[in-house]
């Protein structure tokens, strides 16, 4: 399905196999109706500059060969070169938006030129967001994070993701944030986060993800079954990554 | 029929469910072609008397083509006598909880339960793991050592036992053909079902609604292998028991 489909906003490449990665993406598309999938590379949690390279060398590789997929620039803000890196992305090939690495939290200093950057190029940003009862990873933001980076860059657009982890402690941190979308990708499946979402944030500000190539029937079955307008489905399903993302602009 | 064998009723103390009662638990899965199946109280996984709860749920489904699928802990005391009192009563099942009552699937109280269980022909779903560990709040799930369930189907070969809300990376090697698993838990990764260590005509429909979303869950079968894992599965479950 190819013109009206699903706009699957957070999908990753894991390091080393892209390939294998985008083929699993590429079968999910055709079976799920999805259109177009946004896509950053994942590799070690404290990565150098050579391996936050190569990430991105095979982000690009991939969104340059198969017009389903459109990359995010992966960034380690803490790391020499993070805006360069930044640039690269943005300038030579095309990134739709910036992928924050967890090496740092995200309302860390080094990231205000980051978001500087995509705020004056319309650049949204993607954070990993996540409270975890156990196995906080060190760098892993939570939706208190995402606050204090969405109140001190009024600017930059912000995506939380996974609901922010876990909704309840998430979702109410950054209901009154206008520069904070969130996405409900994620491997968790239950079926009354995005409910809970429609209510806090409303329609306009969530956005499908599906986290792939983890499961992809997680956040699809629950936007089919949440109670919502179909007008508001679509939207969250589709258009307001439309509206989020310009440079999806053509596909309207 | 198609049939969930991993559903639930009630309410769960550490989130709101939004359409747990039993009434939206049956109107949602018949809104999707599902209209039996074993279904268990949510409530009974925290009562000291499991009955206090699976008793008005077994009342309530009477007439539908849903059976019960009893709470028990075989930590607490007489619980053969309890399973017995479920099984005359109309239990069709019992479900375990080793995660949340405790217990590793080695104790000896499993053993004295699967051998009544074996005596009341009385299948046995061992649930793995019903909430995301990362999210839990107050209950702390214990993990469970499911690499034990085929030495514990081979040494009760006349019990069923069913593998149940089991990830992915958890599921167990194939084992004896006693040993089944429901698809709840497994759909972590992009096509779950493909290239499982365990045998396609062992395999349930199971989708720990309203835990976890009915949807989802059904998304995860192939329309190849709907009919298979949704109807001719569980028949084939059912007879291996009565037969």
């Amino acid at each position: 399905m190819r013109g009206e489909g699903i706009i699957d906003i957070h999908a990753h490449l894991w390091l080393g196999r892209a390939e294998r990665d985008a083929a699993l993406m590429r079968r999910a598309a055709e079976r799920y109706g999805i259109e177009r999938i946004l896509v950053s590379s994942l590799g070690s949690h404290r990565p150098d500059g050579d391996e936050i390279a190569a990430l991105n060398r095979q982000t690009a590789a991939l969104t340059a060969s198969d017009s389903l997929f459109r990359g995010y620039v992966t960034v380690a803000p803490e790391l020499p070169g993070s805006l360069d890196a930044l640039r690269r992305g943005a300038e030579d090939w095309g990134a739709v938006g910036m992928k924050l690495w967890v090496s740092c939290l995200c309302d860390e200093d080094v990231c205000d030129r980051l978001y500087d950057y995509c705020a004056g190029r319309g650049l949204p940003v993607l954070i990993h967001a996540f409270a975890k009862t156990a196995g906080q990873l060190p760098g892993e933001s939570t939706a208190e994070n995402v606050r204090r980076a969405a109140l001190r860059h009024p600017d930059t657009r912000f995506i939380m993701a996974h609901l922010g982890g876990n909704c309840y402690h998430g979702l109410p941190l950054v209901r009154d944030l206008p520069n904070v979308w969130a996405d409900f990708s994620g491997s968790t499946r239950r079926a009354d986060d995005l409910p809970y979402a429609l209510e806090q944030l409303g329609a306009g500000r969530l956005l499908f993800g599906s986290d792939m190539p983890g499961s992809v029937t997680a956040s699809l079955g629950q936007a089919m079954a949440a109670p919502m307008a179909e007008a508001e489905r679509r939207a969250i399903l589709r258009d307001n990554a439309l509206a989020l993302f310009p440079s999806l602009g053509g596909m309207a | 029929m198609n049939a969930d064998l991993c559903a639930f009723a009630g309410n769960w103390p550490f989130r709101r469910l939004r359409r747990g009662s039993l009434e939206d638990v049956l109107a949602d899965h018949a809104a999707r072609g599902i209209t039996g199946g074993l279904m268990s109280s949510l409530d009974a996984i925290s009562y000291n008397d499991p009955w206090e709860a699976d008793g008005p749920l077994l009342a309530a489904l009477a007439g539908t083509g849903w059976r019960l699928a009893m709470a028990a802990d075989p930590t607490l005391p007489r619980c053969g006598a309890r399973l017995e009192r479920g099984v005359r009563a109309g239990a069709a099942a019992v479900r375990l909880y080793p995660s949340v009552h405790g217990y590793g699937l080695d104790s000896p109280c499993v053993s004295d339960l699967l051998r009544a269980a074996e005596d009341l022909r009385l299948p046995v779903l061992i649930t793995v793991q019903l909430e995301d560990p990362r999210l839990e709040y107050l209950l702390r799930q214990r993990p469970v050592d499911t690499a034990l369930l085929p030495e514990l189907a081979a040494r009760h070969p006349r019990a069923a036992l069913v593998a149940s809300c089991c990830p992915r990376a958890l599921l167990p090697e194939a084992g004896p053909e006693n040993l089944w698993a429901d698809t709840a838990g497994l759909g972590q990764a992009l096509f779950p079902l493909e290239d499982l260590p365990f045998p396609a005509e062992r395999l349930l429909f199971g989708s720990c609604a309203p835990l976890q979303c009915l949807d989802s869950a059904l998304l995860d079968i192939p329309p190849e292998r709907r009919e298979q894992i949704l109807a001719l599965g569980p028949e084939r479950f059912w007879r291996r028991i009565h037969d």
